[in-house]
């Protein structure tokens, strides 16, 4: 079977629920019972680029490198994503996803004077570099983990219209 | 500012019919659906009943994130690389523990019977947690998988409110909880039928590091009353307070601090945000 036909998009995304074990309502909470015609459900421009550039290369093997680099890990394709879809908004350029010779994924957008690399390695471990032509004192680099405030604002950046 | 368990508002009779508290960490890379049955071995003295569930998704609380309204919520998961989530299930039905290579879940509840009385986070939850954390903590040390890296702890107790002489339709909402006003009109001639309510809210140590979030939740729903040989549905709210977050320090140790202040601000939450007149209703005592 096509790799990326074993990858499940949940339009849903996590509801926070699903580890309860069962409210024993018989009628659907409000939350799954919308009165909107109007479908915002369906994946973004860039999470389709993304999804299908994961799934593609989360085939990689071990060694696909030649230099010895790991297998891609598709729980790692997983976080990047995450990542992504928290710091990023609907007219957000896609970013270039490339593999890491650790097993990791790494973002990448280079436009408008603005260089921006994002590396997962894991949830809470994602180093950033940030640079931008016009202004190389607001240059950085760091290893976040839960603060997103810098990345956020670097996303913002790469996404304004040049 | 926290407050200690001593000052905490105290309810005889607090509507709590479900408590689940989690621990995620990173993936445990060796854990398969063989080692999930040995995991069960462990606790099937307390736990003789295991069902399958699909997985939980790895989910971090993140400071300066601000999802756009029209943002769709994609998650991915990927059956074939996952292996399932397990549910413990005691006999009584009350005590669930839940595992998957990234989780560790503990709920106490009692949707089977509302007779149940709440048997407390210091009288029974907190040290069941503590217990069977600690058996699984056990089992992976001695699988050699290292020690669990903790990235988020989790709290949820959830409330179904019932129908009594303080409300008795969802219009009513104002008479039980501070999120809605009682001007809200009757639109189209009807009084609401439906209705939710969603909030955040940053959650960080006196020194202002982030830890994680809040979330107040709250909805209508129905439970089935049986009648005899009939059944009737009963409006209820259903009220759930979330703390999730980065443990406070690394080991048992975090994650117990983050379980203890978690207990506390959801404590003193569901107080704020409920009127006095329910207080009543459930003998709040302090």
């Amino acid at each position: 079977m096509n790799a990326a036909r074993e990858w499940m998009i949940d339009p849903q995304g996590s509801s926070g629920r699903k580890y309860l074990s069962d409210a024993g309502l018989q009628v659907p909470l409000p939350k799954q019972v919308s009165g909107s015609s109007l479908s915002t459900a369906a994946p973004l421009a860039w999470q389709h680029k993304v999804i299908n550039r994961l799934a593609e290369l989360t085939t990689l093997k071990e060694n696909w490198d030649s230099y010895g680099a790991r297998r891609p890990a598709a729980s790692s394709a997983i976080a990047l994503f995450n990542v992504l879809t928290a710091v990023m908004d609907i007219e957000t350029p896609a970013p270039s996803v490339v593999p890491s010779p650790l097993g990791h994924f790494q973002a990448e957008w280079h436009r408008n004077g603005v260089d921006l690399e994002v590396e997962v390695i894991t949830p809470t471990k994602i180093a950033v570099s940030f640079s931008d032509a016009s202004d190389p004192t607001r240059d950085w680099d760091e290893e976040l983990d839960v603060d997103f405030t810098r990345l956020v604002e670097a996303i913002a950046r790469v996404g304004r219209k040049s | 500012m926290v407050q200690t368990p001593e000052n905490l508002p105290k309810f005889a009779k607090p509507p709590v019919v479900e408590v689940v508290l989690s621990t995620q960490f990173q993936q445990l890379p060796g854990m398969h659906i063989g080692q999930l049955g040995l995991v069960w071995d462990r606790f099937r003295s307390k736990f003789p009943r295991v069902q399958q569930q699909m997985p939980l998704p790895h989910i971090i609380e993140r400071k300066g994130v601000h999802a756009p309204a029209l943002m769709p919520t994609v998650s991915l998961m990927i059956p074939s690389d996952q292996p399932q989530r397990v549910w413990l299930i005691s006999e009584d039905d009350s005590d669930l523990v839940q595992i998957q290579s990234d989780r560790f879940m503990r709920n106490w509840r009692r949707y089977h019977n509302v007779e149940i009385g709440y048997p407390s986070y210091d009288g029974h939850i907190r040290s069941e947690f503590v217990e069977d954390y600690e058996t699984f903590r056990t089992f992976v040390s001695e699988q050699r998988w290292g020690e669990l890296e903790v990235d988020q702890c989790e709290m949820t107790y959830v409330n179904h409110i019932r129908p009594n002489q303080i409300w008795s339709d969802f219009s009513q909402l104002d008479r039980v909880f501070k999120g809605w006003s009682g001007s809200y009109p009757r639109l189209a001639n009807h009084a609401t039928d439906l209705l939710a309510f969603r909030a955040r809210h940053e959650v960080a140590e006196d020194d202002g590091n982030f830890i994680g979030h809040l979330f107040v939740e709250l909805d209508s729903a129905f439970v089935v009353r049986a009648t005899g040989p009939n059944s009737e549905l009963d409006p209820i709210f259903q009220l759930q307070l979330i703390v999730r977050g980065r443990p406070l320090e690394q080991g048992s140790v975090g994650v117990m601090r983050f379980m203890d202040m978690a207990h506390s601000i959801i404590v003193k939450s569901f107080a704020d945000v409920t009127t006095p007149e329910m207080h009543s209703i459930w003998e709040r005592t302090q």
